[in-house]
């Protein structure tokens, strides 16, 4: 199948998209990286009559740390060059291991992580990440900028905060303290095919192996990323193997995820359980390695 | 701001293996429709039209990425390189060899676009390893099994040698 027709427009400028975006109203689709896009349109499940190609917008592409705790990437920033720029920073681990589930290379060179975030996709990694860590979304239009927290952004499948007219144009991830262990697992039939179940953990221990902080994000088993609120129940609990093995039993019962083509309710309940012990392990593990370094503990 | 109206064709000029080309196309024509049908550039496949067997794969200003995903028009200004392309190239010699050598084709339909994604890795940075199974996990192939492939890819890694780490 080919795309149905559709006019096409190439701002230069971001000043220039939200115009066109305000132009165009609800019969416009942005193109970024067009790796979602362009299979909806070759298969007409999406038929835009106007696309706005903003690759032009370079302004988009960046990279940066303002301070320990913030990783900012404007929303054309390809998701191998975020790839590249985790790999050369021990902070950014979470964001490699991520990535490397995201499709493939191939598509990983044009995908964007703006894109991935605005098209949201039930089963997409970025979208649990964003959950798991928390952030911030900005979003430009003639009236002006909005900032929406990562919380409020993913309501539906496919559903976001975004508004006709508004272009994303950065995201921003809150990064945890130094020490903090990362952990991404996902469940996934084939390599590079979307997450039956996605887990990413962000964990803190003290020198007792207590638990002083947790942040913990499910894709797969709703119809948006779930953050763990009951994350915050382990405070204080020492993270031995039986408090994980109830706690994951416990997260897994409280979910209602949906049945499918791909998987019964169930196995996603199941797959869940399991992989939120198994990223708690490995959290578990990489804090002990790092006091390890450190001399502590 | 460049406009184009639906059914309007706009002046595309783009860079394919060395060769200035330039033309009009519609908005919606896919870049793996653009080589196969307006250049005549058969050698790039189309599979699923929706950037998951690979076959489709060719390289973009050095980069490996699908065609069947990329509209000829965002391609404006850009320099595209295709199996027929790479059959050119000195480095292609050995990418050809290590295929022949381990039988890592048969009808040949996937070849075209695991030989991009191997050539812009091995022109990126040298193949590594831990690229061997990256490359191959964005390409389906139905006659191999992927063993005689996965061997060739492996021969180029030994005959690149390891680069380490020279480039992002």
């Amino acid at each position: 199948m080919k795309p149905a027709p559709f006019a096409y427009w190439r701002p230069e400028t971001v000043d220039e998209a939200c115009w066109a975006l305000a132009e165009a109203g609800a019969d416009a689709k942005v193109l970024a990286g067009g790796q979602s896009l362009l299979p909806m349109m070759n298969m007409r499940l999406a038929r835009p009559g106007v696309v706005v190609d903003i690759n032009a917008l370079s302004t988009l592409e960046a990279i940066s740390r303002p301070d320990a705790s913030t990783l900012q990437t404007g929303a054309l920033v390809r998701q191998r060059a975020l790839e590249r720029y985790a790999a050369a920073d021990p902070a950014l681990q979470l964001f490699r291991h991520a990535l490397a589930y995201v499709g493939h290379p191939q598509t990983r060179n044009r995908g964007t992580v703006g894109g991935s975030i605005a098209h949201a996709d039930p089963a997409a990694e970025l979208p649990v990440l964003l959950t798991a860590l928390g952030g911030r979304i900005t979003l430009l239009s003639r009236q002006g900028t909005r900032v929406v927290s990562a919380e409020a952004f993913f309501q539906a499948p496919f559903v976001t905060a975004v508004e006709t007219g508004e272009l994303l144009t950065q995201v921003e991830w809150f990064l945890p303290p130094p020490g903090s262990a990362m952990v991404f697992r996902e469940f996934a039939r084939r390599r590079g095919d979307f997450a039956l179940v996605a887990v990413a953990a962000v964990l803190r221990l003290d020198q007792d192996q207590r638990v002083t902080a947790m942040r913990l994000g499910l894709g797969g088993v709703d119809g948006v990323p779930r953050a763990v609120p009951a994350a915050t129940s382990l405070v204080g609990l020492p993270l031995d193997s039986s408090i994980i093995a109830d706690f994951a039993a416990e997260v897994a019962r409280s979910l209602d995820p949906p049945a499918d083509l791909h998987a019964p309710a169930e196995f996603r309940r199941e797959l869940a359980r399991v992989l939120v012990a198994r990223v708690l392990e490995d959290a578990r593990r990489q804090v002990g390695h790092v006091a390890g370094e450190r001399g502590e503990g | 701001m460049r406009r184009v109206e639906a059914y309007d064709r706009v002046p595309l000029t783009v860079v394919v293996n060395g060769r200035s080309v330039r033309q009009r196309v519609e908005p919606r024509m896919l870049l793996s429709d653009f080589l196969r049908e307006c250049l005549g550039l058969t050698g790039t496949h189309v599979g699923c039209e929706h950037g998951v067997c690979g076959a489709c794969t060719i390289l973009l200003d050095g980069q490996a990425v699908r065609s069947c995903l990329t509209l000829a028009v965002s391609a404006d200004r850009g320099e595209i390189m295709t199996i027929e392309g790479l059959a050119g190239r000195p480095e292609f010699a050995r990418i050809y060899e290590a295929f022949t050598n381990h039988h890592a084709l048969q009808c040949g339909f996937c070849t075209p676009g695991i030989v991009a994604s191997a050539a812009a890795e091995i022109l990126d940075r040298g193949l590594a390893d831990d690229a061997i199974t990256d490359v191959l996990s964005g390409h389906l192939c139905r006659c191999t099994g992927y063993v005689g492939i996965r061997q060739a890819l492996e021969e180029l890694t030994v005959a690149e040698g390891r680069r380490g780490d020279d480039g992002p």
